[in-house]
């Protein structure tokens, strides 16, 4: 009987841990830190990322980077971004690039690769998980 | 030429834009098996014998960044239903973007008057195992060569693209078994596409094309030149789990009215020969007659589905319909209602099923044998199952 009691507990305490981190694991999306841009809306975030948008005000060309498609990084920031699956984020891109109209991003595999390539392109720009960012690279949307 | 381009951007490119900027390769494939329980075949090549080969098709892209603003990007095809399944051009061209708001394109380009005439062949990208043929082979043409524009508006969510393009193309009527009169060809062709999205939730298309097409094919089929015009509207939804999607299209001869007048004059002249005894010229002049009284335009088709995307698995229902001119007094219409099922191997690759019952009135889209008549086309089902892959 005693023992049932503390799986109970385990078991709710572990459930509320997992709350918890998945309330505290937030995606940013960051620049190199010579991009002039300090803030970006959701809207220029979704036109950008979706290859609508290609320039940034200056006229640089935007260097997306983006995650591994079979990473939970992936599918979780294009859910929050513009509630869109892998499946359908492969469609999209599939439909932009065989009709000639797009290229799908360059792809690296984590937050780490993410980071290293924005620093060492002044027109990168990419998403990580917020426990990643660290000094070199310029945070410039928290996605809700 | 293309080679000196890529020659003189390499060393435009910044070393951190290598990676971004290099030679990107991507490819998509399809194959599949079909058959029907009609006597007759549907759409030239669906028979009851089960066929693998004209479903089979592959794709590959590659495209290269030549600088910020200028791309080289090209397509070959290697299509089973083609008498020779080689790999050929599907497109080719430079494209060059000053900015977000308008683009340039020269080459061989897709033409874009069909929701997705872009990527038709890519079956990754919309939910059947092809498009609704009852829309797709109203007119049949995919590429074109020349010159494009696209200018793009945003406005919050929302944005507004027209793209106006010229040139022009050849269209291979008979892919199966092409002869030297199967290929028929257009110039002095124009046209636009109209483009309002939301996001990716709501998208409105109107498109329009028109072109001079030469219709003297041989020495025996001589119908002169005529200007075809095909308008395209279709609509796209996309909420929580459902897909929408519709399109209605219309083909006109902008020079129907006169053929006709021609051919009751031809019509009238043959009468007085054939009077006068003179029987062969008779002949001739009312074989002339008849086939510049073919109607060619004048077609109307329009389909709507409902895909409803569960995890892995999508379903989706279809009714299509199609208005075709009478040939030689037969009508050439059908309905038709098409419910499939798609299992996601994975977020690039799809396996499809699906039935299509079709209601014909008169030919429909079935083509009969040289021993088969119009009593022989019956109501009837056509099975496929595919796989689609992009990689």
């Amino acid at each position: 009987m005693l023992s049932k009691k503390y799986i109970y507990i385990l078991f709710f305490s572990l459930m509320c841990l997992g709350q918890n981190l998945k309330a505290e694991s937030k995606l940013v999306i960051i620049v190199n830190h010579s991009n002039e841009i300090d803030k970006l809306s959701l809207e220029d975030a979704q036109m950008i990322f979706m290859g609508t948008k290609n320039f940034f005000k200056n006229g640089n060309r935007v260097s997306i980077v983006d995650q591994d498609k079979e990473g939970s990084v992936y599918s979780d920031f294009y859910k929050r971004l513009i509630n869109l699956s892998p499946k359908e984020m492969s469609i999209y891109w599939a439909k932009l690039l065989f009709a000639g109209k797009g290229r799908p991003p360059f792809k690296v595999d984590n937050d780490k690769d993410v980071i290293t390539w924005v620093e060492n392109n002044v027109n990168g720009i990419g998403y990580i998980t917020s426990d990643h960012l660290d000094q070199n690279v310029k945070q410039v949307l928290m996605l809700p | 030429m293309v080679l000196c381009l890529l020659a003189c951007s390499s060393l435009s490119l910044q070393a951190a834009d290598i990676e971004q900027n290099a030679l990107q390769w991507s490819g998509f494939f399809t194959t599949g098996v079909n058959w029907t329980d009609s006597s007759v075949p549907y759409n030239t090549v669906v028979t009851k014998n089960p066929k693998v080969v004209p479903n089979t098709l592959l794709g590959l892209n590659i495209s290269k960044p030549l600088s910020a603003h200028m791309t080289l990007g090209g397509q070959l095809l290697a299509q089973g239903a083609n008498a020779d399944s080689a790999l050929k051009a599907d497109w080719a061209y430079v494209n060059y973007q000053p900015n977000d708001n308008v683009s340039f394109t020269i080459g061989q380009q897709k033409i874009p008057l069909w929701l997705m005439a872009e990527y038709a062949n890519v079956g990754r990208a919309y939910p059947w195992t092809n498009p609704p043929e009852e829309v797709y082979s109203l007119f049949n043409i995919q590429s074109f060569a020349g010159a494009s524009s696209r200018f793009q508006y945003m406005f919050s969510h929302l944005v507004v693209a027209l793209e106006p393009y010229t040139g022009t193309t050849v269209v291979e009527t008979s892919p199966s078994a092409p002869t030297s009169s199967s290929k028929v060809s257009a110039k002095d062709m124009f046209g636009a596409n109209l483009e309002i999205k939301a996001s990716d939730f709501l998208k409105l298309r109107a498109a329009f094309n028109r072109a001079k097409w030469n219709l003297n094919l041989s020495p025996t089929i001589s119908l002169g030149e005529h200007e075809f015009q095909v308008v395209d509207y279709s609509l796209t939804a996309h909420f929580k789990d459902f897909n929408f999607i519709s399109e209605y299209a219309q083909t006109t001869d902008l020079d129907q009215g006169y053929y006709t007048n021609l051919s009751n004059q031809e019509n009238a002249t043959a009468a007085q020969y054939a009077k006068a005894g003179n029987v062969i010229a008779a002949a001739a002049e009312a074989q002339q007659a008849a086939l510049d009284g073919l109607k060619i335009g004048g077609a109307k088709a329009y389909y709507l589905t409902m895909v409803y995307n569960f995890k892995i698995l999508s379903g989706y229902a279809s009714y299509a319909h199609v208005v075709r001119p009478e040939n030689l007094g037969i009508t050439q219409n059908q309905s038709s209602t098409t419910v499939g099922i798609g299992y996601d191997v994975s977020p690039d690759s799809v396996i499809k099923v699906e039935v299509k019952h079709i209601m014909p009135s008169g030919l429909g889209l079935f083509t009969p044998s040289s021993t088969q008549t119009v009593a022989d086309v019956k109501k009837s089902d056509v099975f496929t199952i595919n796989y689609n892959c992009v990689f």
